[in-house]
C-alpha cells in the first residue's frame, strides 16, 4: 500500500497568547559572535604557514 | 639602476596561504621611495621585489600540496631544499650583468638571503657597484663589508637624500662619493665609516612612495603609508631608535590625508597602515589628523602604533570616530619588574585600561610581548604569559608574545654582544623559516657580528628551551581554542604551573610523536596539539587541578566540537513541510552539551568574575556559521530537545509523535503544535533544513575531518592589525 502524505498545516491557528509563549520558549540567546579574527574562524581554514611579528624593521 | 627589496615573508609552505600571508607584507616603503626620489631626478630604477618573488616561486613549485590523510603537507622535510632553491631562482631573476649598480634592502631575518644575493651578483657582475642599505646593514655595516666583499657602500640610515647624491657621485670618475655622510665603505682594506648624515627633518618634502611598481598593491586589502620616523624612548631591545637617530618628526595631517585620499582614488584601497614607530607622541597632531580624516568625508579607516602611556581613552574615542580600526601596542613584558630593566617603564595597569578602552571602541588591537630577557625570573614569565592569556578575555585584542631576539646595535645586544650563545632556538623575529637553510646557517655560524638576532642571549634564572616551549604553548592554546586558555588561568591561577603539570603528562605519555610522523609541522601547530591539550584536560587537569570543574569542562567540550567538521550527506532539499519530509541540521552546525550555564561562563569569563559563582544547569549550545562569523547561541530546552530529533533519519511524523510522547507542553497548546512551531522556528533560525528524504552519508568522507590539520596563530607581522576582511573600494 502506498504512503499517504499528509501535509502539514503551515498556519497552526494559535492565539496572540499562545504564539507570545511559544516565541518564549523557543527563544534562544545570542553568547557571543566569533569574528573572522578569531581562533575558533581560523582554525578551520587550511594554515601552516607561521607569520608571526617579525620585526617592525620590515616595513622601513 | 636595480633596487632589491627585503624578503619579509617568513615561511611557505602551501601556495593558498602565502597570498594571506602575502596580503598584509611587502610594505618596503623604504625602496619604493627611494625609487620615486630616483625617477625625480631622471632614473628609471628597476625594483625586484623578493616577496613576489618568493610568492611566484612558490606557485610554481608542485611539490606544495597538502596530504591531509598524514594531517600535513607533503615533503616538508624539503624545507630547507626548496629554500635553496628560491636563492637559485631568485639569482636567476637577478639579470646581474644589465645594471651597473644594485642597492639592496635589508631585514634582519632575510640578511643572510641578501648577503647572498650579493655574493651571487658580484661574481656574474664583478664591475657592479652592490650598495647595502636598510636597517641591518645599516647596524651592521662594518662586520658586513669586513666578511662580504661583494658589498662596496652601506648607506646607514635614512638613505632618501643619500642614495640618490650617492648614485650622483658614482657616475662621475672621481672619489668625492666617499665624502658623503652617512656611508660606510671600503678603502683598499681599511673600513671607513663617515659620520652619520642628516636626518629628513621635513618629511612632507618626500614624494608618495612609487606604489605603480607595487605590482600587488591592488590585491592587498590596505597600504602601508609612512607618516613619520624616529621614537624619543630608548627601550633596550630596539632597534628602530637606532636607524632613526630618536628623531621624532610627524608628516602633517594635511599631507597624511591628501596622500590617503590620492591612493584611493588611484588604487581603491580604503585601510591604510600608518607607519610610525610611536604615533601618538604628540597628541594635538593626531587630533589634528583625525579632525581632518572627519572633516574629508571619505571614511576611509586606518591603523597606528602607540604606547600606552601616550594616549587616553578621550584620544582613544576621537581616533575611532575618525576610522581608527586597528592599533598596536608594544607593551613587551607583563612584569612590572622588568618594564624598568629593559627601560620600556609602562604603568601596566594603566596598559590595562588603554586595552580595555580601545576594545570597547572596537579597535583591532595588537597586545605584542617578548619573553627571554636575561635577567627574566619565572615570577616575571608568568606575568607576562597571564598579562597575553588576559588580553584574550577581549574580543577585539590579539596578543603575541615572540622570543626575545638581540638586534645589532640596541643596548641590550651592546651589553651581551661578548656571551651570545648560537642555539637551534630562533625567535620568531629572526627566522625565515621554521628550519633555517644551512648554507645560511654556516653564513651565521660564521659571522655573528653579522647576524647577531640568529643568536641568543643567555637567561641567568631560565631554561631558554622550555621559555620558547611556553611562547609556542600560549601562542597556540590561542589559536586554536577561543577561551580555554582563559578558563585554564582563571581556574588555575597560575598557568605557568598548568603548562608544566602538561609537559609532565606529555612526557609520561609513550611514545611522543616525531616531527616526521607528524609531517615535519611544528608540534604546537599541528592539530595533535589541539587534540592532546583536550585530552590532558580531561585525563589529568580536571581530576587533579581543576576548581571550577564544570566551568573547565564546559569550555574544553565546546571547543573540541567546533574543531569537528559535519558529515557530508546528500539531501533533497524541500521547503514543503509534510508528515514524511525529514529534519536534520544545518550543515556546519555544532551542537553540545554542557553542564553550566553557558552564557553566564562566557560573561564569568569575560568580566573575570567567581568561576564558583556560575549557575549549573544542563544547557545546549549551538554554534553556527554565518559567512565569516561564528554565532554562539544557548538554546532552551525544548529548542535542544526538538534539534536532537533532527537527526536526518526521523521524518517530521516521527518527530512530532516522539515529542507527543516527551509531554512537551506549553501552556496547555497541544505537543503536536508545539512540536511544530519550534521545528519551524529552528528552520528561520537556520539551524535545521528539510529534506524530501532520509539523508545519505558518503561513507568514503565520513569521520573525522581532515581539513583543519595546522593553524597560523593569530598575530599580525606588521605594526598594525590588517582589517579583517579585505575591502576594496
Amino acid at each position: 500500500m502506498a504512503n499517504i502524505e499528509i501535509q502539514i498545516p503551515t498556519e497552526l491557528s494559535l492565539t496572540k497568547k499562545q504564539k507570545d509563549a511559544l516565541q518564549k520558549a523557543f527563544q534562544k540567546q545570542l553568547v557571543e559572535t566569533l569574528g573572522a579574527n578569531s581562533a575558533a574562524i581560523a582554525k578551520s581554514k587550511l594554515m601552516v604557514v607561521d607569520v608571526r611579528a617579525k620585526s617592525k624593521n620590515e616595513v622601513v | 639602476m636595480c633596487l632589491v627589496t627585503a624578503l619579509t615573508v617568513a615561511d611557505f609552505i602551501d601556495p593558498d596561504l602565502i597570498v594571506d600571508a602575502h596580503v598584509n607584507t611587502g610594505a618596503q616603503l623604504g625602496v619604493l621611495t627611494l625609487a620615486a626620489l630616483l625617477r625625480d631626478r631622471g632614473h628609471a630604477p628597476v625594483v625586484v621585489n623578493l616577496d613576489d618573488l618568493f610568492f611566484e616561486f612558490i606557485g610554481r613549485s608542485d611539490r606544495r600540496r597538502a596530504t591531509p590523510a598524514d594531517g600535513g603537507p607533503q615533503h616538508l622535510g624539503e624545507k630547507t631544499t626548496r629554500s635553496k632553491s628560491f636563492f637559485a631562482f631568485v639569482a636567476a631573476q637577478l639579470r646581474p650583468g644589465d645594471f651597473d649598480v644594485f642597492g639592496l634592502s635589508s631585514i634582519c631575518s632575510s640578511y643572510p638571503l641578501t648577503l647572498r644575493l650579493a655574493n651571487a651578483i658580484k661574481r656574474s657582475n664583478p664591475l657592479c657597484t652592490i650598495v647595502g642599505g636598510g636597517p641591518q646593514a645599516s647596524v651592521a655595516d662594518v662586520a658586513t663589508l669586513r666578511a662580504f666583499p661583494s658589498v662596496d657602500i652601506i648607506v646607514r640610515g635614512e638613505a632618501d637624500d643619500t642614495f640618490p647624491t650617492l648614485l650622483h657621485h658614482l657616475a662621475h670618475p672621481d672619489a668625492a662619493w666617499q665624502r658623503l655622510g652617512g656611508i660606510t665603505f671600503r678603502r683598499g682594506d681599511e673600513i671607513v665609516r663617515n659620520p652619520n648624515a642628516p636626518v629628513v627633518e621635513n618629511l612632507d618634502r618626500l614624494p608618495l612612495p612609487a606604489f605603480d611598481l607595487d605590482s600587488r598593491l591592488r590585491q592587498r586589502g590596505g597600504v602601508h603609508l609612512e607618516i613619520g620616523r624616529g621614537c624619543p624612548f630608548a627601550c633596550t631591545f630596539c632597534s628602530t631608535n637606532d636607524f632613526f637617530r630618536r628623531n621624532f618628526r610627524l608628516k602633517s595631517p594635511a599631507r597624511m590625508v591628501a596622500d590617503m585620499s590620492a591612493i584611493h582614488k588611484e588604487y581603491g584601497l580604503r585601510y591604510f597602515s600608518l607607519v610610525h614607530d610611536m604615533y601618538t607622541i604628540d597628541r594635538k597632531e593626531v587630533m589634528a589628523f583625525c579632525e581632518a580624516m572627519l572633516a574629508s568625508g571619505e571614511g576611509l579607516t586606518w591603523g597606528c602604533s602607540a604606547r600606552t602611556d601616550c594616549i587616553d581613552d578621550e584620544l582613544l574615542a576621537l581616533m575611532a570616530r575618525a576610522g581608527c580600526t586597528g592599533i598596536f601596542f608594544g607593551i613587551e613584558t607583563g612584569s612590572q619588574r622588568l618594564q624598568q630593566v629593559i627601560n620600556k617603564q609602562l604603568d601596566l595597569a594603566e596598559a590595562k585600561e588603554r586595552i580595555a578602552c580601545a576594545d570597547r571602541h572596537g579597535i583591532n588591537t595588537t597586545v605584542a610581548l617578548i619573553v627571554g630577557f636575561p635577567e627574566e625570573t619565572r615570577d616575571d614569565l608568568r606575568d607576562t604569559i597571564h598579562f597575553f592569556v588576559d588580553s584574550l578575555r577581549y574580543d577585539h585584542v590579539e596578543p603575541q608574545c615572540s622570543l626575545l631576539a638581540p638586534l645589532a646595535a640596541t643596548p641590550i645586544y651592546e651589553q651581551h654582544r661578548d656571551h651570545l650563545i648560537f642555539d637551534d632556538l630562533f625567535s620568531d623575529m629572526s627566522h625565515q623559516s621554521w628550519q633555517q637553510d644551512p648554507v645560511e646557517a654556516a653564513l651565521i655560524k660564521a659571522h655573528p657580528a653579522v647576524f647577531p638576532n640568529f643568536y641568543a642571549i643567555p637567561m641567568a634564572h631560565l631554561d631558554r628551551r622550555e621559555v620558547k616551549d611556553v611562547v609556542d604553548f600560549v601562542t597556540y592554546l590561542a589559536t586554536w581554542f577561543r577561551w580555554l586558555p582563559v578558563v585554564l588561568l582563571q581556574d588555575s591561577g597560575d598557568l605557568l604551573l598548568v603548562f608544566e603539570r602538561w609537559r609532565r603528562w606529555r612526557a609520561e605519555r609513550s611514545p611522543v610523536d616525531t616531527d616526521e610522523q607528524i609531517g615535519w609541522t611544528p608540534y604546537h601547530s599541528h592539530r595533535r596539539f589541539h587534540t592532546d591539550l583536550l585530552e590532558f584536560v580531561h585525563a589529568c587537569y580536571l581530576p587533579e587541578m581543576a576548581r571550577a570543574n564544570a566551568a573547565v569542562r564546559a569550555v574544553a567540550r565546546a571547543e573540541q566540537a567546533t574543531i569537528h567538521q559535519p558529515q557530508p550527506a546528500s539531501a533533497e532539499a524541500t521547503d514543503r513541510l509534510t508528515d514524511s519530509t525529514v529534519a536534520y541540521c544545518a550543515d556546519g552546525l555544532c551542537v553540545v552539551d554542557v553542564e553550566v550555564d553557558y552564557k553566564e561562563l562566557i560573561e564569568c569569563l569575560r568580566n573575570r568574575t567567581d568561576l564558583d559563582a556560575i549557575g549549573s544547569r544542563n544547557t545546549t549550545i549551538v554554534f553556527s556559521r554565518n559567512e565569516a562569523t561564528l554565532n554562539v547561541w544557548q538554546l532552551p530546552a525544548l529548542s535542544a530537545a526538538l534539534l536532537r530529533l533532527c537527526d536526518g533519519h526521523r521524518t517530521v511524523g516521527e518527530v512530532v509523535r516522539e515529542c507527543a510522547a516527551l509531554g512537551m507542553d506549553v501552556d496547555g497548546i497541544p505537543p503536536e503544535k508545539v512540536c511544530l512551531f519550534g521545528l519551524m522556528q529552528l528552520k528561520e533560525d537556520g539551524f535545521i533544513r528539510f529534506s524530501s528524504s532520509t539523508l545519505i552519508w558518503d561513507s568514503e568522507a565520513a569521520g573525522e575531518t581532515t581539513a583543519a590539520y595546522a593553524v597560523l596563530p593569530q598575530g599580525s607581522n606588521t605594526q598594525q592589525p590588517w582589517p579583517v576582511s579585505v575591502g576594496e573600494s
